[in-house]
């Protein structure tokens, strides 16, 4: 994969900027926290080229008609949805995992619209939350430094972010292919239904293509990068506070997916 | 008795805006877009004299309402689209506020220029609902 290095570490991550996107700067900063070269792109620019994207939350186009769907019927979702095909890494959180849905990149196994991010069970929820790294390590570019049975802590805050769908065969067949990346779980990794913060079939969080490179998920890893984030890591050294948590996997595994490991 | 409610922005609809520009971009030739908020109520007796003057659905400043019977006909062609699962919030909201409803359903309803039916359910299915929570009529 590492055929698209820019040259030395400088693997160049575009972090598209859509009217409306507010998460640009974590994402940026977990990013470079991971050790790769992030840069804010409008989306009205040619983003070719880049080694990897990561479409960030927010509420592109202010959700006008359902939240994400104006911004994947952009034309800049046709070069991104071209660099996937390429193999090349994208995430998209909260916002942006709204948009990957809506744009059918993920789960991919149509080329057609296949799930959506309904509006949750009791309306807009800010929360943290557990999320079990439910596939098997490196199934996907997201979870390469994760192992199956992790538990990372992330924080949501969405109104449409409840994983859906009216395919009653599609849930069983991303469980099969090992696409279900991240469920929500209660802090000693049990999927519960009182974990479950929005109504999301299957607690689900989080879902890859079936090659693995594209990844929705609602929660925010890019909001408890560091152990300062976390409100229940109070109390800790700043040495300590200062040091990434295993939430920063997520971009730590797209680097070393990028890297070709 | 069957009561609809639909309620229009009189100030300019920034979602109505997009949307138009969004089809087009996507090649579709739409001279005009018009989005209303749509109620449907089920009640024992008339409300249509006081549901549009409660202003969790009415917002006099910039909003105006028009409540018909079922019986009439809407102009233009119309688009219904409506989740699936919208949950009874909004109902007991009205009920609190005293009206008597047994059932209800909320929706937008979406006004198209050309009159085509075949375009409308087009950009409905490309654009307008996703299917995995909503469902749509033309109406």
């Amino acid at each position: 994969m590492g055929q698209w290095l820019q040259g030395g570490n400088a693997m160049r991550i575009a972090v598209i900027w859509y009217p409306g996107t507010n998460c640009d700067e974590e994402a940026f900063r977990a990013i470079e926290a991971a050790g790769m070269k992030p840069e804010i792109v409008r989306w009205n620019t040619d983003v070719s080229g880049y080694d990897g994207y990561m479409i960030p939350g927010g509420w592109s186009y202010e959700d006008r008609i359902r939240a994400g769907v104006i911004a994947a019927k952009h034309p800049v979702m046709k070069t991104i949805k071209k660099e996937a095909e390429a193999g090349k890494p994208v995430l998209g959180i909260c916002n942006g995992a709204q948009v990957l849905i809506e744009t059918g990149l993920v789960p991919g196994l149509k080329d057609k619209v296949q799930m959506a991010l309904a509006p949750n069970n009791d309306g807009y929820y800010c929360i943290w939350t557990n999320l079990l790294s439910t596939s098997k390590q490196g199934r996907c570019a997201y979870n390469k430094k994760l192992k199956q049975g992790d538990v990372i802590k992330a924080p949501i805050a969405h109104g449409e972010g409840r994983f859906t769908t009216r395919d009653a065969e599609l849930v069983k067949e991303l469980e099969k292919n090992g696409q279900i990346i991240f469920k929500y779980c209660d802090a000693d990794g049990k999927v519960t239904d009182e974990a479950n913060p929005n109504g999301a079939i299957f607690n689900i969080a989080g879902i890859c293509n079936p090659e693995g490179n594209v990844m929705a998920m609602m929660p925010h890893p890019e909001r408890a990068a560091w152990y300062k984030n976390i409100p229940y890591h109070e109390g800790k050294s700043f040495e300590e506070n200062e040091k990434t948590t295993l939430s920063n996997a997520v971009f730590e595994s797209m680097k070393e997916f990028i890297n070709g490991n | 008795m069957e009561t609809e409610l639909l309620v229009r922005l009189v100030i300019p609809d920034n979602v109505a805006i997009t949307t138009l520009n969004t089809l087009k971009r996507m090649g579709y030739k739409i001279d005009e877009l018009k989005r209303q908020d749509y109620y449907w109520f089920d009640c024992d007796e008339s409300i249509a004299d006081k549901i549009g003057k409660v202003d969790i659905l009415v917002n006099a400043n910039k909003n105006r309402f028009t409540v018909k019977q079922s019986s009439e006909k809407l102009g233009g062609t119309n688009i219904l689209v409506t989740n699936i699962d919208e949950g009874d919030g909004l109902l007991n909201s009205l009920k609190t506020l005293g009206f008597n409803i047994k059932k209800m359903k909320k929706g937008t309803l979406w006004t198209i220029k050309p009159e085509d039916e075949k375009l409308a359910k087009q950009i409905t299915e490309d654009l307008l609902m996703n299917p995995h929570y909503q469902e749509y009529e033309i109406l």
